[in-house]
């Protein structure tokens, strides 16, 4: 199924869900675990914690149903709600994440994406190397490397999940690439 | 048996009753701050208009004797504190409209800035040429002499001495000097000579001008140029 099917699919769901709150639950399927995963590489919630999050992002989704404009796609926004929710509970509880769940395929898209790497096989010491860098970067870069590497989204999308102007995405991801080549120099991963 | 979470989520909904929100209800602060952003760009407009009408008040000579430097600092020290509170508060509910609504975010605060000047300068041209401006400088409101607070700043421009710049009413004409009623009412002694240049069409007794010059003693002033009154608002004066 193409995006423009996807995005089409989405309105008419969320139609029908403004109408009878069962159909809300086509909606809720569709995007649990593709948020239950960014929720997961963006902090360092439990299983139980990300559930609890959804529950309230899924709410909050259904009461703001007559808000979507369909400006953006329903992904995006969706996104959105659950990108504000997530940091919310992390200022909630004053602390940055100690480590992420990024998945060792994630990382190495992250890797290839700023490094540009030609070679396919990364070792197991480089990719916890990078891990590392990742997880010790600011907020701001790794949120944004996140949405555009491994979540796939488009400039334009990012720019309305994070809510910042276009521009300054741009920065951020550059920047970001900046940090993990400067990082990966130093600790070897990468030759000068 | 432990239950889906999905299902929670419908369960929940249905138990609570909870329903989507209208979108009004969801979106009252946007159009709030989008209310508040118009009325002060319309308010800034109209202050815009009068700067206008302040520039446009200057004579020529003294532009010519003081510099365009030292005249746009006067206008900024005599500005109204209203027109000043005015100015930060369409810079900022224009910010927070913008930033603060739906799709806000997408544009720079350079941007936002800009469409705000844009606006603020074109609505309050357009009420200097419609001559909206001249008409509510006439109206009472502005001819209280709380001259720093809202009115038109223009006789405050002419109290200060210091800067050179002097007016009031003639009580007294002399062989090498006048005595000038200033307007807080403080009597002066103006000097003048062959070197004065005058610009009004006659020295007489009773009549108002504004004088730049020097400051040489207390309660004393040297005149350089003379002048007829500025703040002249009659509306067949332009």
């Amino acid at each position: 199924m193409n995006y423009q099917e996807n995005s089409a699919e989405d309105k008419d769901l969320v139609l029908a869900a403004i109408k009878n709150p069962d159909e809300f639950q086509a909606i809720v399927t569709r995007y649990w675990s593709r948020l239950f995963c960014y929720i997961r590489r963006m902090s360092y919630f439990s299983q139980e914690d990300i559930e609890d999050i959804l529950q309230e992002v899924f709410i909050k989704i259904y009461r703001y149903l007559n808000d979507y404009d369909t400006e953006m796609t329903f992904s995006t926004w969706v996104y959105q709600i659950t990108r504000n929710a997530t940091i919310d509970e992390i200022r909630k509880r004053k602390a940055r994440p100690q480590t992420t769940w990024l998945e060792n395929e994630d990382l190495i898209k992250v890797l290839k994406s700023s490094l540009n790497l030609e070679k396919e096989y990364v070792d197991n010491e480089s990719i916890e190397k990078i891990k590392e860098i990742i997880t010790q970067m600011p907020d701001k870069y790794r949120e944004v490397l996140i949405l555009r590497f491994i979540e796939e989204k488009s400039y334009e999308e990012i720019v309305d999940i994070v809510q910042l102007p276009k521009g300054t995405i741009a920065s951020l991801i550059n920047r970001g690439k900046k940090i993990i080549i400067d990082e990966a120099i130093k600790k070897g991963i990468l030759l000068k | 048996m432990k239950k889906n979470p999905i299902q929670k989520i419908i369960e929940k909904i249905k138990q609570e009753k909870i329903v989507p929100e209208s979108k009004f209800f969801l979106n009252w602060k946007s159009y709030l701050f989008w209310f508040i952003w118009l009325v002060t760009l319309f308010l800034g407009a109209v202050f815009f208009s009068f700067i206008i009408l302040n520039l446009l008040d200057i004579h020529p000579s003294v532009i010519r004797q003081l510099g365009l430097g030292r005249i746009f600092f006067i206008l900024a020290r005599t500005a109204p504190y209203l027109w000043i509170a005015l100015a930060i508060l369409t810079g900022v509910s224009g910010f927070l409209a913008i930033k603060k609504t739906k799709r806000g975010y997408r544009y720079s605060i350079l941007f936002i800035t800009s469409i705000g000047v844009l606006i603020i300068s074109m609505l309050g041209a357009f009420i200097h040429l419609a001559k909206i401006n001249r008409h509510l400088g006439e109206g009472k409101m502005f001819d209280r002499p709380m001259s720093r607070g809202i009115a038109f700043p223009v006789e405050k421009r002419w109290q200060d001495p210091q800067e050179g710049l002097l007016g009031g009413e003639i009580i007294k004409i002399n062989e090498e000097f006048f005595n000038l009623r200033g307007f807080n009412d403080e009597i002066w002694e103006v000097r003048y000579s062959s070197e004065t240049e005058f610009k009004i069409r006659r020295m007489e007794e009773n009549i108002v001008v504004a004088i730049i010059g020097e400051k040489i003693g207390e309660h004393i002033f040297k005149a350089s140029l003379v002048l007829p009154p500025p703040f002249d608002r009659r509306p067949d004066r332009r």
